[in-house]
């Protein structure tokens, strides 16, 4: 029965036609593998070519970037000047570490005031309003690592003498503020705020925050400042109004918080 | 294009295309799914060590290929112009031939691996390229064998 069977079954056979049309169709395939394998390998290239180049770059790209946020000049305290993304470059990257190996906790926090012990630079706000305002906000930035420091923000507006300003505050787990005083003629408070916001925008805040955020997350960005309280002065005009800017930075955490601030830095 | 293929292609085209034409029982969509196995084989073909497993692999392919194809839309949506008795007409001499196709899916195709594969694979390995369990293999063969006396008698009547 079997050989019977088998002896049918032999009869269904390919035709030539069927033949045809699968070679045909195989030739297609192929020339359609070909084609991928070589758009694969050429996409292959281009990604490799890519990370090549970013890798390669990289502090090329940090300068670049550094340079781009920074279009102001800053003058410094013995008047020399220089360029903002020098000073953003001069900033001293405090390793955790070095104060985690150290199992004195009184001299953690005294190396860590002594980070501190800085001197404000005094910022040449009329040179570019814009710039000026970059300037604020890339400490505010600057100074939000590793959820260790608060971010500064405006913490309150204040009216002076039926004129208007408003105080920013670095944050409070290190201790020190800036009190900045905002004097703008002829302005309502609206237009002030307005403004406000207008230069925190227009400066790219949020990418030098996305840049710092995902470059330097294993360390803590200090400003070194050499006087306790040195003040911020500017003037300068935006859109038709004078503003007239001053400022401190204060120290401000009582030593007890800071050293519970570090032991909880430490578990 | 590769030489291998053309040389697999001339050994396996028929024992697919009948393999195929058993589970399916239409012409037509036995080409296509005939196609379809060889146009896979060509992607796979440097994949094999030997050809015993290149044999298996395409009567695997072919019956998961099938499978897919009952289950497909089109399957379900089409009616196709042939029928079994269309093919049956076709080789009216051939009492055997229409007998197989007269017999349930799954009988047809354990029928056919009883052909061609009883040599090679013991039950197990049917059982495996089938997916279905040894007994079930061996439980539809018994009982096909008896459809195809019983159908053969009564033509004979």
């Amino acid at each position: 029965m079997k050989k019977e069977i088998r002896k049918s079954l032999d009869k269904i056979k390919v035709s030539s036609n069927l033949e045809n049309k699968i070679m045909t169709k195989t030739i297609l395939a192929s020339k359609r593998q070909s084609r991928f394998k070589l758009s694969y390998t050429i996409g292959m290239f281009i990604i490799l070519f890519a990370i090549l180049i970013i890798s390669v770059n990289a502090d090329s790209i940090e300068k670049f970037i550094a340079k781009i946020i920074s279009q102001g000049a800053v003058i410094t305290e013995d008047g020399e000047k220089h360029q903002m993304y020098t000073e953003v470059n001069g900033i001293k990257l405090q390793n955790l570490d070095k104060y985690e190996k150290d199992k004195n906790l009184d001299s953690t926090i005294e190396k860590i005031e002594e980070d501190f012990r800085i001197t404000l630079l005094k910022y040449d706000f009329a040179t570019s309003s814009e710039a000026s305002f970059e300037l604020l906000t890339d400490m505010e930035i600057n100074s939000e690592r590793k959820g260790m420091v608060d971010r500064l923000y405006i913490r309150q507006i204040n009216f002076y003498n039926g004129k208007y300003g408003y105080s920013e505050s670095m944050g409070g787990n290190y201790g020190f503020s800036l009190d900045i005083r905002i004097i703008a003629d002829n302005a309502s408070e609206n237009t002030i705020m307005a403004h406000l916001e207008e230069m925190n925008t227009t400066t790219g805040k949020q990418t030098i925050l996305e840049y710092h955020s995902e470059n330097l997350d294993t360390n803590v960005l200090i400003y070194k400042y050499e006087h306790e309280a040195p003040n911020l002065e500017a003037v300068f005009v935006y859109k038709n109004i004078r503003y007239e800017i001053s400022g401190s930075f204060k120290k401000e955490l009582p030593l007890d918080d800071l050293k519970n601030i570090i032991e909880e830095m430490h578990e | 294009m590769d030489k291998e293929f053309i040389k697999l292609f001339n050994l396996y085209k028929n024992d697919v295309y009948r393999l195929v034409f058993s589970y399916v029982a239409n012409y037509s969509d036995a080409d296509d799914i005939t196609q379809a196995v060889f146009i896979k084989l060509y992607k796979n073909i440097n994949k094999f060590d030997d050809k015993l497993s290149v044999k298996k692999w395409l009567a695997k392919v072919s019956i998961n290929e099938c499978k897919s194809f009952f289950l497909s839309s089109w399957y379900k949506k089409i009616k196709p112009l042939t029928n079994q008795d269309d093919i049956a007409l076709e080789n009216k001499e051939d009492n055997i031939l229409n007998v197989i196709l007269k017999l349930p899916r799954k009988y047809r195709l354990v029928i056919y691996c009883y052909c061609y594969y009883y040599e090679e694979y013991k039950i197990k390995e049917i059982a495996t390229i089938l997916k279905m369990n040894e007994n079930t293999v061996k439980t539809n063969l018994k009982r096909a064998k008896e459809m195809i006396k019983k159908y053969l008698k009564e033509e004979e009547e």
